[in-house]
């Protein structure tokens, strides 16, 4: 293999009588191949590859890009609801809205950037906000919140995991806060099983309008239709970042193939492109519109043609370029961030570009950044490219969307019996302060307070004020949007289906709690090496208990219906060495509110208000926190989900918020009906002096069963006026509801316990010790 | 015809959408300003408003940039002839970076980097702003001692000064319209009252003429009751509850940052 | 273990075109009086490292290693542990430091130091701009000018009300140390008449 340019054949007919020597020495050279894909390679071009398509075929059948170990998998997800405008498929999902905002579709996308966060955490974090942010701009929306959810090591242990986790926040605050987007939220967990591989799963919400939604193809039409790129001019940064993300974090440096992030210019670039949406829609001027991820020039305008069903002839010497000299195949595949490629009439073209480069004058913003026209459709279905005249690539279109398939087998993993400790804590005082000093149940706010959450002016609720975060999709019309996540590593890991389904169940219930009718789902699957059985049987059984439960939660939005997946992604070879990460699917729920003035957040009111627990709490400990932490127990399965049951509590509880029933509410999770109390308390007025007080002793069960079981609840804060209609509709759902205390006078909490005892909490003490968590952490305190 | 109020954004800005919809409620006419229109076509509006954001990335110091820009040459010309100004976030950075707050020209402030106890850079919350004795046209429609709670968004907001004594000073002579406080009014000693360390608690500073002003939080973000942030307590707070309780339409009535608008289109009432 | 004191600096600059600098000279140019005479400016962030540190090779490794001070894909580093070691600067060149009074220590840095090597040293960090003029122009004069902000038509890179700012004593040098020691007593000058219309 004496490759010098990208356009001469990658290999020769003797070199590909030993596919897996041949594949080794492609790897030397940053091409992944494997020996079978190389053979594949050959048939279908009928011929060696140039280089530069060898470069581009290792870029599209990487994990990353073709799904190609789960694809199969991902079909046994239901996706199918009367709301789903688009499906998964495209970049993003998309599902409409009901009146009096139908003129709006909601656009919604799920993505990872796991590997690039755990080797550069600021910059990875940050290129994940980016990019799913392109996602849903090149769907024709307006990007309207972000969430993350994150995992990271043992804050306890090496530096290392702290530093990932300040550098990844810092990388979601500068970038997200930057753009302009407000963080609506997400989740934090820390475990071991994360300290070489933190991950950081990146959701983003953006509003179109019904009419104004743009696919990621060529349109229909004799055009001629020409692609022009937009944005930053291409570098080398984040070349073979796809193959990066398809792999194990090694040992060698990896920080090269980690892109660089610019929110200025994507703020300024995401101005301009809505000048464009307004322009298209105004003159309805037929387009497609895609964002350049892995895989850049060479994926965007192949995927652009394929989708359209057409062929295509790029001029690589056209687009813009940094001024260094670059090698072609870099300059065709790299992962530069902040570009789009428009798919537009010629009599169009011409105006695309002024408004970039004139009217936003994009390059005063970033020096290079522009719109260049780069090529055109063509009707044979042949995907060529050029440079200066040297054929770079040329293949069948279909040669491209060819998707590449590995059957993986899966097995079973056999789990150990976890041992019982035989430990009591009987201090409960002590225990509930201990929970929340711990890095588990402290507080997330020292972390979220990095993060602008109301850019924009729609919010409503906001991180740490109920449990999902709402925002109203246009400022005069009541029509509120709310999102939740769910995803328990320490359940997944001890039972990946339920645990999948529990992760379904909570972000749904975290959305039905504050009132808004759980709509769609995403999800990302982050898992260790597919070719691991193990790995695949955990990932098999996740995607079975994430379609159980959305089969079962999809009658508040479309009855008869399941809880759709419109989008999604998949993470794998988040491993280092036999050290997987716990099986992690990570949902994030998003539903559809009818009046925002009817959003429950979990702040309680007003002294003599009744507490209500909607559920049931006497079902032991296994899989809690209170299990993991404070008796050592680990590895117990979560507890039982009744998928009947719970979308009657999800009915319920939109019920609740509709008639305006109650004035606050908070579901049970982690830490039990003790950590929903504390919660309840705390998200109050700093300076208000209101206070609970619960009686347990009604449960008839040990006091640390009441507190700390995490069987699924709501508690409920209730006016008397209200108490009987809202207990006779629980009964009518079949729920069965415990007035379990009131709201009182006295700041703290205070719990009456079996046998007349009383337990009580300081609202300061409760406050201090939450807080201490992860501030002390992020200092280096106490670690 | 109401008045027309230029909403100016420069490259990176982010908070243009709101800052109109903000002006638009309050009953004046507004429109985004893009930077590269001509400068000189600032002079067709009655007022001003510098959005918040990240105005040239914040390239150099936040507001250093944009500063220097020939917009706001437009802007000290206007500003000097008596017409509104107000520079929310970055804004009021630009503001301060280009000596307009102040006023005279001279940069005699800064917004330094936030401080805060183990805690760095950017920093989100809702505070309490206390209404001052002052002639700014944006607050002096208000009763001194009223308490806004508001939300603050910024990593460089603390206000202070080379020159001893000079935000004190700029308190006494009635430059200071509002000042972070407790909920019940009193003054913001520390963190968290007092978000960013800013000397005093200044959380906005205006002219001496009172028609400029640079405040640090976001009057513009929440326009509806119910949607201030559920932390908030005091009257607002109060205000908030009573309307979720009993009275669904009460929720979409004005939030406490619309106050700082019914002062603009107040003056403006009188002034075009 | 040798627990001398000693300093180290590093330079960090951008790979590709930077572009806060590029914004800065362009800016200067086109609305500074002084910024007619400047026809360069690059931007260079400076470590400033005290304390027992290891051999100059094992300082570049544990620099380039660590996230805290540069991204080795984006910026390259000079180091200089020794006032003979090259520094980055060019001969012509007015450097100028700027730093945030009382906010130039970096904490992380020197935490992460401390558990890869065991040892306590301060780590301070600045911004140098290098600043290069027209022949003929007094350009210690002009780079005081360019960086401290008075008005809009002066001063640039330093707000005195929180920032400090220290000029290299002369063109084509950079002092070591330059953030730890104090500052120079120097008053400003007589500005009279030159506030901004």
């Amino acid at each position: 293999m004496n490759v010098a340019t990208a356009h001469e054949l990658a290999w020769n007919a003797l070199e590909l009588r030993e596919p897996e020597t041949l594949s080794a020495r492609l790897k030397q050279r940053g091409v992944s191949l494997d020996a079978e894909e190389v053979v594949l390679l050959s048939q279908l071009l009928g011929r060696a590859p140039r280089w530069a398509e060898a470069v581009l075929f290792g870029i599209l059948w990487s994990e990353h890009c073709s799904y190609k170990s789960t694809r199969h998998l991902l079909k046994r997800l239901p996706t199918a609801a009367p709301q789903v405008v688009i499906g998964p498929g495209e970049d993003a999902g998309v599902v409409s809205l009901p009146e009096p905002c139908a003129d709006w579709v909601l656009v919604l996308g799920h993505e990872s950037h796991n590997h690039p966060s755990q080797v550069l955490p600021v910059e990875g974090a940050a290129t994940g906000i980016g990019g799913i942010v392109r996602d849903i701009v090149c769907m024709g929306a307006e990007v309207v919140g972000v969430l993350d959810s994150l995992r990271f090591g043992d804050p306890h242990g090496h530096v290392q995991t702290r530093d990932v986790m300040r550098g990844v926040v810092e990388g979601i605050a500068s970038y997200g806060n930057a753009l302009g987007v407000p963080n609506l939220g997400g989740d934090t967990r820390f475990d071991a099983g994360f300290d070489q591989n933190c991950l950081v799963n990146a959701m983003a919400v953006g509003l179109a309008p019904a009419d104004g939604v743009i696919r990621s193809r060529v349109p229909e039409g004799p055009g001629p239709w020409h692609f022009v790129l937009v944005g930053k001019p291409t570098d080398e940064s984040g070349f073979g970042g796809a193959a990066f993300a398809s792999g194990e974090l090694g040992q060698a440096d990896q920080r090269g193939a980690v892109q660089l992030p610019d929110p200025f210019l994507k703020r300024v670039l995401n101005v301009a492109t809505h000048e464009v949406f307004k322009r298209v829609r105004e003159q309805r001027i037929p387009c497609g519109f895609k964002d350049l991820g892995a895989g850049g020039i060479a994926c965007v305008t192949s995927e652009l043609a394929a989708a359209g069903g057409r062929g295509a002839r790029i001029r690589l010497e056209d687009a813009h370029r940094v001024s260094r000299p670059l090698p072609p195949e870099v300059f065709l595949c790299a992962e530069t961030q902040e570009r789009y490629c428009w798919v537009v009439p010629e009599s169009f073209v011409a105006e695309l570009c002024a408004i970039y480069e004139s009217e936003f004058a994009l390059g005063r913003v970033h020096a290079g950044a522009g719109a260049r026209d780069i090529g055109m459709a063509t009707d044979d279905k042949r995907y060529v490219v050029t440079w200066d005249g040297e054929i770079l690539v040329d293949c069948e279109v279909d040669a491209i969307t060819t998707g590449r398939r590995i059957m993986r087998p899966a097995a079973l993993r056999a789990r150990p019996r976890p041992a019982r400790s035989r430990r009591r804590a009987a201090d409960v005082h002590k225990v509930l302060l201990d929970l929340l000093k711990g890095e588990h149940l402290g507080s997330r706010e020292y972390l979220y307070r990095h993060y602008d959450s109301e850019v924009q002016g729609r919010t409503w609720l906001r991180p740490g004020e109920g449990d999902a975060c709402v925002i109203r999709v246009v400022p005069d019309r009541p029509t509120g949007i709310a999102f939740a996540v769910g995803g328990n590593p320490f359940w997944c890991a001890a039972d990946p289906s339920l645990g999948a389904a529990h992760a379904v169940a909570k972000a749904a219930r975290g959305v039905a709690a504050v009132g808004a009718r759980p709509w769609a789902l995403t999800d990302c699957l982050n898992f260790g090496h597919p070719e691991d059985p193990f790995v695949m049987g955990d990932l098999e059984a996740a995607v079975d208990g994430l379609s159980r439960a959305a089969l079962a939660l999809g009658e508040l939005a479309s009855p008869g219906h399941p809880l759709p997946f419109v989008s999604g992604n998949v993470s794998l070879y988040n491993q280092v060495g036999e050290h997987a990460i716990p099986p992690s699917p990570i949902v994030m729920c998003s539903g559809v509110i009818r009046d925002v003035g009817t959003t429950l957040g979990q702040a309680v009111h007003a002294p003599g208000h009744v507490l209500v627990l909607v559920g049931e709490p006497r079902e032991g400990l296994d899989g809690s926190t209170y299990q993991r932490e404070i008796l050592r127990e680990r590895g117990f399965p979560p507890p039982p989900l009744d998928l009947v049951r719970e979308a009657m509590l999800q009915r319920f509880a939109v019920e609740v918020s509709e008639q305006r029933w109650a004035l606050a509410a908070h579901q049970v999770s982690d830490g039990g009906l003790a950590l929903t109390l504390v919660e309840m308390l705390l998200a109050t007025p700093a300076e208000s002096t209101v206070g609970l007080e619960v009686n347990i002793d009604a449960f008839e069960v040990d006091a640390a069963v009441a507190l700390f079981c995490e069987r699924p609840a709501l508690v409920y804060e209730v006016g008397f006026d209200r108490l009987p209609r809202f207990s006779q509709a629980a009964r009518d759902f079949g729920l069965t509801t415990w007035p379990i205390g009131t709201v009182t006078q006295h700041p703290g909490l205070r719990v009456l316990m079996p046998v007349g005892l009383a337990v009580q909490w300081t609202r300061e003490s409760l406050a201090v010790a939450a807080d201490s968590a992860l501030r002390r952490r992020w200092n280096e305190e106490g670690v | 015809m109401s008045a027309r109020v230029a909403v100016v954004q420069f490259p990176g800005v982010n908070c243009e959408a709101e800052s109109v919809r903000a002006l638009m409620r309050a009953g004046l006419s507004a429109e985004v300003f893009r930077w590269t229109r001509p400068a000189a076509e600032l002079l067709a509006y009655d007022a001003y408003l510098l959005p918040g954001g990240w105005s040239y990335q914040d390239r150099v110091r936040a507001g250093a940039l944009a500063a220097k820009d020939p917009l706001v040459d437009v802007l000290a010309d206007v500003a000097a002839a008596g017409r509104p100004i107000i520079g929310i976030c970055n804004g009021a950075q630009v503001l301060v970076e280009a000596g307009l707050v102040p006023g005279d020209g001279r940069v005699s402030l800064a917004l330094a980097r936030n401080r805060m106890p183990q805690r760095n850079g950017y920093y989100a919350r809702w505070v309490y702003c206390r209404i001052e004795a002052s002639n700014s046209v944006f607050t002096r429609h208000l009763e001194p001692g009223m308490v806004l709670p508001l939300p603050i968004a910024h990593g460089e907001g603390r206000f202070t000064s080379a020159k001893r004594g000079h935000v004190a000073s700029l308190v006494r002579s009635g430059q200071v319209p509002l000042r972070y406080c407790t909920a019940l009014g009193e003054d913001a000693i520390e963190f968290p009252s007092n978000p960013n360390g800013a000397e005093a608690g200044v959380a906005a500073v205006c002219n001496a003429a009172g028609n400029v002003l640079a405040i640090m939080p976001h009057p513009e973000r929440v326009l509806d009751l119910g949607a201030i942030g559920r932390s908030v307590g005091g009257p607002w707070g109060r205000l908030r509850s009573q309307a979720m309780a009993q009275n669904p339409t009460e929720v979409f009535s004005d939030a406490p940052g619309l106050q700082i608008f019914e002062g603009l289109k107040r003056h403006l009432e009188v002034a075009v | 273990m040798n627990a001398q004191k000693q300093v180290a600096q590093a330079f960090i600059e951008m790979r590709a075109s930077d572009p806060e600098a590029s914004s800065a000279l362009s800016v200067a140019q086109a609305n500074m009086e002084a910024g007619r005479g400047l026809v360069g400016m690059r931007r260079v962030r400076v470590f400033e490292l005290a304390g027992p540190l290891p051999p100059h090779a094992e300082l570049i490794e544990l620099l380039h290693r660590s996230n805290q001070f540069y991204n080795p894909s984006k910026e390259r580093c000079v180091v200089r542990a020794e006032t003979s070691d090259a520094s980055p600067c060019v001969a012509g060149e007015q450097w100028v430091l700027v730093f945030e009074r009382g906010g130039e220590r970096r904490a992380g840095a020197e935490r992460w130091w401390r558990h890869e090597t065991g040892s306590r040293i301060e780590v301070r960090e600045g911004v140098a701009w290098a600043l290069r003029f027209a022949p003929g122009v007094d350009a210690s004069a002009s780079a005081e000018d360019i960086t401290v902000t008075r008005d809009r038509r002066h001063g640039l890179l330093c707000n005195p009300n929180f920032q400090e700012w220290r000029p290299a004593p002369e063109t084509g040098t950079v002092p070591m140390p330059w953030i730890a020691t104090k500052p120079i007593s120097r008053g400003p000058r007589a500005r009279k008449g030159k506030a901004a219309p």
